[in-house]
């Protein structure tokens, strides 16, 4: 009876490991001290993306700051403002859906991504961060993933992994929303200055961006099993 | 340096003038004279001859001139290595060439505080 009982349960799991996952990203979210690392992890993506952007246009990256209620800077130069401003929300989303996308491929996959990514999160402490708080929230980001890394069982990390992916991916799907506040500030409004486009279209661009990298997940999960 | 030496040799020529003149013999009567007008007459008749100390008025102008200009080149030529001493002031080639300097470093000064400025800020 009790293999019985965790071969349905191991069944249940595989036909509906992403809404479980997605559920937990949901329920994650609204915990109140829980949820704060994730949020510097939805911030770190966000603020890399607008620094990778930088670089890929010809600039450089000056510094990155993170704050402690989620809030982030990144202070280029040179580069295509337009590229580099897309790129926040865009690149967040496109790192979690990797995320997810990698782990879920091989667990040996998922254990090589989670060591770039601490490396990348190293790289930033030592080029980028230049205040304590930066230097501590990316310390406990690199902490994360380093203990993502030392887990013994490969197949929690992938999980882990998963989770992460789904939960960068559910900021990125509601942090744009957090631009439509009226006071033209952020990336939409500078988006909106440069190209004449308003601010909610970009808002509305960012929001169906994730909508169809979560999309994607899940019809690759229902494939899958 | 020149205007020193140039104005050193002008005296010395002065000097000479002068020198040249009372250079010249002093001939003194061994006659004995016994009257007051006998001695004028022979005063006289030694200066017409070219006797004794005679001071021409040309040589002592010229010599006073010569002797003006050396005393001037002198002072002047001292106020300037005091001026020098006492600023250290660059001759103006020098000074042409450390402003030339310090406006190639105030160009560099000038691209690295826009550079400071030309930064983005993305939240």
């Amino acid at each position: 009876m009790p293999n019985l009982s965790s071969k349905r349960t191991s069944s249940l799991w595989k036909k509906y490991h992403f809404f479980i996952l997605l559920i937990a990203a949901v329920v994650i979210k609204q915990l109140p001290l829980i949820s704060i690392p994730f949020n510097w992890l939805e911030s770190y993506f966000h603020e890399i993306s607008h620094g990778i952007a930088a670089i890929l246009t010809g600039g450089s990256v000056l510094r990155i700051q993170l704050f402690a209620n989620g809030a982030g800077l990144c202070t280029t130069q040179g580069g295509i403002g337009f590229a580099i401003s897309f790129a926040g929300y865009a690149g967040a989303t496109f790192w979690g859906w990797g995320i997810y996308r990698l782990a879920s491929t091989h667990q040996r996959t998922a254990q090589g991504f989670s060591v770039l990514i601490f490396l990348l999160i190293v790289s930033s402490i030592i080029f980028w961060g230049r205040d304590i708080l930066t230097w501590f929230i990316l310390a406990v980001l690199g902490g994360l993933f380093l203990l993502t890394i030392k887990l013994k069982k490969l197949h929690y990390l992938q999980r882990l992994m998963q989770l992460f992916g789904l939960l960068i991916l559910l900021n990125s799907l509601s942090s744009p929303s957090y631009l439509l506040d009226g006071r033209n500030l952020g990336d939409g409004a500078a988006l909106a200055n440069m190209t004449f486009i308003p601010e909610f279209i970009w808002v509305l661009i960012w929001f169906l961006l994730a909508l169809i990298a979560l999309y994607s997940l899940y019809k690759t999960a229902k494939k899958n099993h | 340096m020149n205007i020193s030496s140039t104005s050193s040799q002008n005296s010395i020529f002065g000097l000479t003038n002068q020198t040249s003149t009372s250079k010249k013999p002093l001939m003194r009567s061994v006659d004995p004279v016994t009257s007051k007008e006998a001695q004028e007459k022979l005063s006289n008749k030694q200066a017409n001859e070219g006797q004794g100390i005679v001071a021409d008025q040309q040589a002592i102008a010229l010599f006073e001139k010569n002797q003006l200009e050396a005393n001037a080149a002198k002072s002047t030529l001292n106020s300037g290595n005091f001026a020098a001493a006492n600023q250290d002031k660059p001759s103006p080639k020098n000074e042409t060439a450390v402003a030339s300097y310090q406006a190639v470093g105030n160009l560099a000064q000038r691209e690295s505080v826009q550079q400071l400025f030309g930064v983005d800020v993305f939240a």
